[in-house]
């Protein structure tokens, strides 16, 4: 049995939801293999011949899992949820995935384990704001126009 | 012996009553010649009045007259002597009365030039502090009506370059595609890389 351990989180998790929502596949998962495994000691026939692992698992960690490294990867990630730093970027608009997976790529090469949660808001008019647990940097053209607004003082006159 | 002292005893109380019957004499003696002599003397006086035909009855008069006149007399030169120290005691009354009012007004005048000198002064000294109270109030309210200018052109600018603002966002919202912001999120990101890493960087699992 060999031991199984997180490098990074992969990529396409991102945020704290898709965590949740991977422990749920893995606790489906394993409760599928054991209703299965179980119907087989009692000789009930079965149409289940061979477990595969989910779709989902092969999607995101390839051919570096297999089925007995369920239950650690899930500690690993429950571990993720409680001690990984979020970090909250807003958007002017929803992101295509290509910058997506850029700005989650440059933050991950901070900390390979920081969740990013993006929120769309076109108030913002361009730009970012970036939350931390401990910081809010406004990145965002609106604040830039606001800070700037004495530079505006006179443009009225040429109007 | 014995009988020698009571013989001795004997001669010495003989001689004391002796003595004593001649004392007794000597006094009455002495008592009848003074009887006499005041006698005597009543008689010469009445014989000497006899003599000047004076009547003990004018003579009292007279002397009573004479009394009087004494009296009267005394009482006229006390009254010449109360005069003239009465009049001397005007004088002095007066002589006082002039001194002290000549006082009484040199300081009154001392006292009404000092007043005036004073209230001058204070007078003075009023007008001046009225003249800077009037002078800082002035600059106290042109101060305030400065400020009062700045604060509305400032509140006034303000709500221009909120208007302002306001129109740019309404009119840029939604409309600078976030593709085309790529390059200026990375480049904020790189610019303010420290500041997150400080944040998300001691995290380890």
């Amino acid at each position: 049995m060999s031991e199984f351990k997180l490098k990074e989180l992969p990529k396409q998790i991102s945020n704290i939801a898709q965590i949740y929502q991977l422990i749920s596949f893995i606790d489906e998962a394993i409760s599928e293999k054991r209703s299965v495994e179980a119907a087989n000691k009692v000789g009930m026939k079965s149409k289940i011949t061979k477990i595969e692992l989910p779709e989902m698992m092969q999607y995101f960690f390839e051919d570096s899992i297999e089925w007995n490294h369920l239950s650690e990867l899930k500690k690993e990630l429950e571990r993720i949820i409680s001690t990984s730093p979020t970090v909250t970027l807003t958007l002017s608009g929803i992101p295509s995935n290509k910058l997506r997976m850029r700005i989650i790529n440059w933050l991950r090469a901070i900390n390979p384990f920081v969740l990013v949660e993006i929120i769309v808001d076109s108030s913002i008019i361009g730009g970012l704001i970036v939350k931390t647990d401990k910081k809010r940097i406004d990145l965002s053209i609106s604040s830039l126009l606001l800070e700037n607004k004495d530079s505006l003082k006179g443009v009225m006159s040429n109007v | 012996m014995f009988n020698l002292s009571q013989s001795t005893s004997s001669n010495i109380k003989q001689w004391i009553i002796t003595l004593l019957i001649v004392f007794i004499i000597f006094v009455l003696v002495l008592m009848l010649t003074v009887k006499d002599d005041s006698k005597a003397n009543k008689a010469r006086r009445n014989s000497k009045n006899k003599q000047m035909n004076i009547d003990p009855i004018d003579l009292q008069k007279a002397s009573e007259e004479a009394l009087s006149k004494a009296t009267d007399q005394m009482i006229s030169k006390y009254k010449v002597q109360f005069d003239s120290q009465l009049k001397m005691n005007m004088l002095q009354l007066d002589q006082t009365f002039r001194n002290s009012l000549e006082s009484i007004t040199k300081e009154f005048k001392e006292s009404l030039d000092d007043f005036r000198v004073k209230s001058q002064k204070i007078a003075e000294e009023t007008q001046s502090k009225m003249l800077s109270v009037s002078e800082a109030v002035d600059k106290s309210t042109q101060a305030a009506i400065d400020l009062k200018k700045s604060q509305m052109v400032e509140k006034v600018e303000n709500r221009i370059n909120n208007i302002l603002v306001s129109y740019l966002n309404n009119s840029l919202e939604g409309t600078i595609d976030l593709n085309d912001q790529e390059d200026y999120i990375f480049e904020k990101l790189e610019q303010n890389k420290s500041a997150i890493l400080e944040d998300i960087k001691n995290v380890r699992i």
